[in-house]
């Protein structure tokens, strides 16, 4: 039975050894100190223990709510806190210290030698703790509190090698966009609060909503705010293209902050206030923007010459699934799917990281035949491959297919249309998928970051920044061990944690019912559990159509890279328009940076203020100084030095006097 | 012979004296224009008594000699303005010399030294 | 109170001549005429007091002012006023002239809108006695002595003392020294205090200031030229 203080622990934990590392070791033992690793690795180790002791915490006893605990009480500001611990918060809670703890593991060879190793290993204790922070929250302020810290940690860490412009600049442009998201989260909260401060508590809002005290049209408009917020986050469009640029931070932390956690946080938000979507009129926003999204990332990652840039273009898709998912009111699925791919894709990008160890650069053009060198991560990305794929049995068949299921059957034209999309974007997902892997490890060694420097100074540009001097040899175990177990569990998670049959000591459908019927705090009725996915039934056509389609995926992808039936080159140049569209990224960047920020906001309105300043503003002393003395200079007219001048001053003056008291009495 | 009619041609010789004092350009013309403008005065003054009771006439207290004699306090205020337009006429004189004295003119235009 | 013709006639015989004498003095550009004027207009601003019944004031009027102040004027005339230059016009005359019309605008709007009270208002039947009809006897004590009457048809006062018929001049004579002593006094300080005043102004310059060492040269060049020419 875990008690609060252990629970208030788990957060306490990594932020200690941010303190440790950011204060005593990086100023007293050196800022490559590898016990900095130690102390990380350590802590967040014990949070993953406190997390599985809450976890079977809660399977045994239900979810957990501590006392919530009085914050700001000034004036009319009655603010609380604490901490939530219910299902969905233990599988969050689970992820996010697990992922974390092995990317920390991960990272001891893969920052091995990075000059500001101490401060790589503050910066990941500090986004730990704000993620686990975040979904502790009992209180909305409180998560955007959190929400905020996730947000600097994934600046600090996006932009860790400073020194490289595009890195400054990618974290800028990460932290402005969510930023931009975040106002709306920031609007939804305030809207609340001005509705009824008291709603600010989690508990509270779930007992308003299920005795209807709110207005759907308050619901709604709330909803939205926070639906910006998880578009934000989670790279949804039209706040999606700063994940592609958050690759110039490290390969690790891209694996565990763009891939398993910050920008799950979105789905996270929509998932803990899944009543109050469920209760409004925005769902039909949320499936439509999330399906959009997901076949939208996925034409962009067809094409992508980097390897994680494809990867976080599939990262924005799978989120699209998810958001999908709660759209339609499949929670339990969408939750599922997020927990499967935390697995699979942080073993993605950590195999990432190994290939780049390995041949020197990012660009798939100058990788090829790594298969030979580096069985272990060739494998283990293979694996991870196949289940974002979504072919039995690996765990992400299960989760996506629940998704198009619960599509399927819901019926509605919103879930028709989003069931089309996920079924095109699963083609396009292992379409892409494979061919990334087909490039990597397949065919002929291309020259590797060498080459790439080469050709680049051939053709009069600078070099790529990060690469390095190719290694064909598989990777230290510090770095495949973490890969591979993923790997594993991206195998078995699927099946064994939500089977559709009684397997032994698991139940059926039991991740699903763990986390709708059994949460009482969320779903208080057994029928609002079975509508959220509680029951998912196992639609045959639908799986059968998304294996299908995944199959012809893979297929093509071999036989464009691997046979060379088809000429990739080719394909190119026959939908040339097309081609270029997706290439450039259908141009979104250029949008936002050139026509909204240059344009629009620093000529006309940046610009126009500043001229009103200068002008008005600056020059307000020099008119008023101006008229005055004007004004004054003219009254002085009238002493030219005649005294007669002066007489018929005085009289004129007397006779106003007495016109005064003529007219006036 | 009303009072309204001895006023007017009190102001118009006031009114006169005004336009001299402010239209010429000797200071001695200036100055026998300000004793038009006294005379104007006194004029006035001396109608009013002439013409209007006092208030110790006007009102119910039993009358006295001294309420008699009050009727004559317009003249009583004429010798007074006399007296002093003649000291004052004196003195102007004395002005004018000096003024004549310092600058060898007594164009009122010259003494402009306290000008903007 | 109805008045008869002839004073009428010379009420306004009176105030043509006092106009049209002012008339020339702020006009004429030689400053002799003016002068002369000037001494015209005050003689006919005497006639009016005498038209107005004020005796004692007329006769102060015909001896201070035509007397003593006309000549001053011209005194000052002939020693200063280079004749030939004369007053000449000055630029401001159009708003000199449009503020003189101001005045006499206001005061006639006054003159002619205010409800004067006359004579006929007053309502004590002793001061109308005293005014109107012939002698009254006023109390006892010191203002006992004192008879005061009036000729029928005007206000003029007139005072008898034991029979004798006086003008207002005494009358005026008792307010002077019985309300108006303070003002008579002071009157008296100021003269002295103008006659000390022009003194100073009129004085020769001290030794050692310039006008002084102007004269001494005159005076040297003077007494060059006469040894010269002796």
């Amino acid at each position: 039975m875990i008690t609060e203080g252990l629970a208030w622990l788990i957060i306490a934990l990594p932020v200690i050894s941010l303190v440790v590392n950011g204060v005593f070791v990086r100023a007293f033992i050196g800022s490559e100190s590898k016990y900095a690793g130690y102390i990380t690795v350590a802590a967040i180790g014990g949070s993953f223990v406190l997390s599985i002791w809450a976890l079977l915490t809660v399977m045994s006893d239900g979810p957990l709510l501590f006392e919530k605990r009085d914050w700001i009480a000034v004036g009319g500001l009655n603010l609380t806190f604490g901490l939530i611990l219910d299902q969905l918060t233990v599988i969050m809670l689970i992820v996010v210290s697990g992922v974390s703890l092995l990317v920390q593991i991960y990272g001891q060879a893969y920052m091995h030698g990075d000059k500001s190793y101490t401060r790589y290993y503050a910066y990941m204790s500090l986004f730990t703790a704000s993620m686990l922070g975040l979904v502790l929250s009992r209180n909305m302020v409180q998560m955007f509190v959190f929400w905020e810290l996730v947000g600097i940690s994934s600046y600090l860490l996006i932009g860790f090698w400073m020194d490289r412009p595009s890195a400054a600049a990618a974290a800028k442009k990460a932290f402005l966009m969510t930023r931009f998201g975040d106002f709306g989260f920031l609007l939804g909260i305030l809207y609340l609060y001005s509705v009824n401060p008291a709603y600010m508590d989690i508990e509270t809002l779930y007992n308003a909503i299920a005795a209807e005290e709110i207005a759907v049209a308050v619901a709604t408009w709330v909803a939205l705010g926070l639906f910006a917020g998880a578009v934000g986050k989670s790279a949804q469009f039209p706040l999606h293209s700063w994940l592609p640029d958050a690759m110039e931070g490290p390969t690790s932390v891209s694996a565990l902050i763009h891939s398993a956690t910050m920008v799950t946080a979105g789905v996270f938000l929509v998932a803990r206030f899944f009543p109050l979507f469920e209760y409004s009129d925005a769902m039909t926003l949320v499936a439509l923007v999330g399906g959009f999204t997901a076949v939208f990332a996925a034409t962009m990652g067809l094409v992508a010459t980097d390897i994680k840039r494809v990867l976080a273009y599939s990262t924005i898709s799978q989120l699209g699934y998810m958001m999908l998912a709660l759209g339609i009111g499949a929670y339990a699925p969408a939750i599922f799917h997020l927990f499967t791919h935390a697995f699979f894709k942080a073993a993605l990008f950590l195999g990432a990281g190994s290939v780049h160890h390995a041949s020197g650069t990012f660009n798939m053009k100058y990788m090829g035949g790594l298969k030979r060198h580096m069985p272990w991560t060739y494998w283990s990305m293979i694996i991870a491959s196949v289940s974002l794929a979504g072919l039995f049995p690996f765990s992400g068949f299960w989760s996506k297919d629940e998704i198009l299921g619960h599509a399927a059957e819901v019926g509605t034209t919103t879930a028709t249309i989003v069931l089309a999309l996920g079924l095109i974007a699963a083609l396009m997902t292992a379409f892409y998928m494979f061919r990334a892997i087909f490039l990597t490890f397949h065919g002929e060694w291309r020259g590797g970051g060498e080459r790439e420097d080469e050709e680049a100074k051939a053709a009069g540009e600078p070099a790529p920044v990060g690469n390095k001097h190719s290694h064909l040899a598989e990777s230290p175990w510090l770095m495949i061990g973490p890969v591979a177990l993923l790997a594993v569990l991206a195998i078995v998670v699927g099946f064994f944690s939500n089977p559709t049959v009684d397997v032994g000591p698991i139940d059926k459908h039991a991740f699903a019912h763990f986390v709708t019927v059994e949460n009482e705090v969320v779903f208080p009725t057994e029928h609002a559990a079975v509508e959220a996915g509680a029951e998912p039934t196992f639609n045959f056509v639908v799986a059968g159509a998304s294996t299908v389609l995944a199959l012809a995926g893979v297929g093509l992808a071999y036989l464009m890279y691997i046979r060379g039936s088809i000429s990739p080159v080719a394909v190119g140049a026959r939908l040339q328009p097309v081609y270029r569209l997706i290439f450039r990224k259908y141009y979104v960047d250029e949008l936002y940076e050139d026509q909204l920020v240059r344009r629009g906001f620093y000529r006309y309105i940046a610009d126009g203020v500043r001229w009103f300043d200068e002008h008005w503003i600056d020059n307000a002393n020099v008119h008023l100084y101006t008229w005055i003395s004007r004004i004054g200079k003219s009254g002085a007219l009238v002493q030219n030095g005649q005294t007669q001048t002066y007489a018929v001053g005085m009289v004129i003056g007397v006779v106003a006097i007495v016109a005064g008291f003529l007219l006036w009495g | 012979m009303t009072i309204e009619n001895v006023l007017l041609v009190s102001a118009a010789l006031f009114a006169l004296g005004a336009y001299g004092v402010v239209s010429r350009s000797s200071l001695i013309t200036v100055i026998m224009s300000l004793e038009l403008m006294f005379n104007g005065v006194v004029i006035a003054a001396v109608a009013f008594s002439r013409f209007t009771p006092s208030a110790a006439l006007l009102s119910n207290d039993p009358i006295t000699a001294e309420a008699i004699r009050s009727a004559l306090t317009g003249h009583a205020f004429a010798i007074f303005i006399i007296s002093v337009a003649a000291g004052e006429a004196a003195l102007a004189f004395a002005l004018v010399f000096a003024m004549f004295r310092a600058r060898e003119s007594i164009e009122i235009t010259d003494a402009s030294a306290m000008k903007h | 109170m109805e008045v008869s013709t002839l004073t009428n006639v010379a009420f306004w015989g009176a105030s043509a001549m006092t106009l049209g004498f002012a008339l020339i003095v702020v006009t004429q550009r030689d400053v002799f005429r003016a002068a002369i004027a000037l001494a015209g207009s005050f003689l006919g601003v005497g006639i009016l007091y005498f038209v107005l019944s004020a005796e004692f004031v007329g006769v102060v009027q015909i001896l201070v002012y035509v007397g003593a102040i006309s000549v001053l004027m011209a005194f000052a005339v002939m020693f200063i006023q280079d004749v030939t230059l004369g007053s000449r016009p000055v630029k401001g005359r159009l708003v000199g002239a449009a503020v003189a019309v101001l005045i006499l605008a206001a005061v006639a709007f006054t003159a002619v809108n205010t409800d004067w009270a006359t004579m006929d208002d007053i309502t004590d039947p002793v001061a109308i006695a005293a005014l109107t009809e012939g002698y009254v006897e006023i109390g006892t004590g010191d203002d006992a002595t004192v008879a005061i009457t009036a000729p029928e048809g005007t206000t003029q006062l007139v005072v008898e003392n034991g029979g004798v018929l006086v003008d207002s001049t005494g009358a005026l004579g008792v307010l002077l020294i019985r309300e108006y002593v303070l003002a008579f006094e002071i009157i008296g300080l100021l003269l002295v205090a103008t006659l000390i005043g022009g003194l100073l102004l009129m004085r020769n310059p001290g030794p050692d200031s310039e006008a002084a060492a102007e004269e001494k040269a005159d005076a040297d060049a003077e007494a060059a030229g006469s040894e010269a020419s002796v």
